[in-house]
């Protein structure tokens, strides 16, 4: 009778961990070029937007960027993209393989950057991982953390 | 200083305060007690006053222990191990009352590492 | 579910622990993992364990695959010492063994010292008493973290990354046929400067409810409820957004209970099954530990 009850309990515990896979309904960008709603710096130097050109996936590097950058009136603003890291909140920790980031300026628009070899430690629900974009414009480098509202699988 | 040093001072001064009671309760002064403080030498110099048949460890948190307290055959030392003074002499002044018990309060643990007591009850015969 | 508590609770009025064993937070993977009994001095403890089954849970509480190890494994050194009859402390170590496919890499965890007071201990006379401990440990984040992390799939990753200091209490009621008790324990976890910053973690609250029944002489089984709650971290003391932690777990832990020879105790854990969870890891636990009184 013990051993009935004992597996009972055991069989319950089974049952209740099963859970459901993720479903979040966010939709990740796919290959559009959209870019987000421009974020300010904190003393207002310059504006910096992303366009996540690829769907987005933890453990691999074929995470990419493009970044813009924009002054006070939405204008192209030349910047000097200096740091672009990752960062998730919720989690506490950042994410690895800050070495492979690749930096490229678009030579004939000094105001847009492309950033390749993005690597997510772990997935996300949208606006879970952030990106904390360090520039220098204007003779400022500023730090500024622009959100990812994206999925990232 | 903010609110979690605050926090984390005032529960290490209540922590020692702690401390300071449960030491405390050990140093005071004693009454004429039902189980006195004994060493292994002083148990040894009783024994050869007055033999036992048999020593009997036990503790006021061993619940295994209480028939033999109430029974308290002839012939048999009782001590009192692994427990505090006030603890012990409660459960046999309501165990034995005026019929009394012969006791014996082994307070720094010498009589049960002697005898190789590791665990309650226990029974040791001489 | 509720039948088979109402059967278990049944089950668990018949027979009846004659002595004081052990406490609420024991066995269950929540505190500090071996403790002494009244009559015992100083004791070993060793124990292995292995967690795999990972899942992520993020801040909305959905579950997703897990981008860390396959399975980790937790080798614990643990060594328990009586100062007073009231006062025992224990030094706790771990050695941790990451996989992920066929790659595997081992290191040191976190140090915990741990101090119990008791303040109150039911007799033969007020079986029906509590023991009611006070608790006192200290993590030392000697382990490496997340955020000190190089390898892919954390596999490098060990300790949590802060130390933490934790107070609270334990109270069991360990000579009643139920044997029943809870935990509370509050924590408080030192910055951690990261690469982006100076991180805080939040303040945890961790609650211990403990049933079980002593199925022989020498055999108990108890389980339990663990619910976690951390508050919201800082970063550079700005509060970051959905990032309070919950995670609510099970544990049926099986023992034996020889007074003056080794023991036994098998562990079983579910982490993050019950209720709301989130910014936590849902997994299968199983730890064997050997305990010895020296």
């Amino acid at each position: 009778m013990r051993l009935i009850i004992l597996f009972s309990f055991l069989s319950a515990v089974t049952l209740s961990a099963c859970g459901s896979s993720s479903s979040s309904k966010t939709v990740s960008p796919g290959a559009t070029q959209d870019f987000g709603v421009p974020v300010a710096a904190p003393s207002g130097a310059f504006k910096v937007s992303l366009a996540w050109s690829t769907d987005l996936a933890s453990g691999t590097l074929a995470n990419s960027a493009e970044v813009r950058f924009s002054d006070a009136n939405d204008q192209a603003l030349a910047a000097q993209l200096e740091g672009f890291a990752l960062f998730m909140p919720a989690m506490g920790h950042g994410t690895i393989k800050a070495s492979e980031l690749r930096f490229t300026q678009d030579p004939k628009d000094l105001a847009h950057w492309s950033v390749s070899q993005i690597w997510f430690s772990m997935g996300g629900s949208a606006n879970e991982w952030v990106v904390d974009v360090t520039a220098s414009a204007q003779g400022q480098s500023e730090k500024v953390r622009v959100p990812i509202p994206y999925e990232v699988q | 200083m903010d609110e979690s040093t605050v926090k984390r001072v005032s529960l290490l001064v209540s922590w020692l305060c702690l401390v300071g009671v449960s030491f405390a309760q050990e140093l005071r002064p004693k009454e004429a007690l039902l189980c006195p403080p004994a060493t292994l030498a002083s148990l040894k110099l009783e024994l050869t006053q007055k033999p036992a048949r048999e020593l009997d460890f036990f503790a006021s948190w061993c619940a295994s222990c209480k028939q033999k307290l109430i029974d308290a055959p002839e012939g048999t030392l009782f001590i009192a191990s692994f427990d505090e003074s006030e603890a012990i002499e409660t459960v046999v002044k309501s165990l034995r009352g005026d019929k009394g018990l012969r006791c014996l309060w082994d307070k720094d643990h010498e009589i049960v590492h002697h005898y190789g007591v590791k665990s309650l009850p226990a029974r040791r015969a001489l | 579910m509720g039948r088979v508590i109402l059967g278990l609770f049944c089950l668990f009025l018949s027979g009846n622990a004659t002595t004081l064993w052990a406490c609420s937070s024991c066995g269950s993977g929540g505190a500090d993992p071996v403790i002494l009994n009244p009559s015992e001095s100083h004791k070993l403890y060793l124990g292995l364990g292995v967690q795999s089954a990972f899942q992520d849970i993020d801040s909305q509480g959905q579950l997703r695959k897990s981008d860390g190890p396959d399975s980790k494994w937790l080798l614990e050194l643990a060594y328990v010492r009586r100062f007073t009859n009231r006062i025992f402390a224990s030094v706790v170590g771990d050695l941790g063994l990451n996989q992920k496919h066929d790659r595997e890499q081992a290191g040191v965890g976190d140090v915990t010292l741990n101090t119990r007071a008791t303040l109150l201990q039911p007799t033969m006379l007020e079986p029906e008493l509590p023991q009611l401990q006070l608790l006192l440990s200290r993590r030392f984040a000697t382990g490496r973290s997340v955020n000190q992390s190089r390898e892919e799939a954390y596999l490098d990753v060990y300790g949590a990354g802060s130390s933490e200091f934790y107070a609270g209490f334990d109270a069991w009621w360990g000579m009643m046929p139920v044997l029943f008790g809870f935990s509370y324990l509050h924590g408080w976890p030192s910055a951690e400067e990261i690469p982006e910053g100076t991180l805080q973690q939040g303040q945890l609250q961790r609650f211990i409810v403990t049933g079980g029944h002593m199925l022989a002489p020498e055999l108990k089984l108890i389980g339990g409820v663990i619910a976690d709650q951390r508050r919201a971290s800082e970063l550079d003391t700005r509060e970051q957004e959905r990032s309070s932690r919950r995670l609510q777990s099970l544990f049926l832990t099986l023992e034996t209970l020889h007074p003056e020879g080794d023991n036994l105790r098998v562990t079983l854990t579910r982490r993050g099954v019950l209720g709301d969870n989130r910014n936590g890891v849902s997994a299968w636990g199983i730890t064997l530990a050997w305990m010895s009184l020296l």
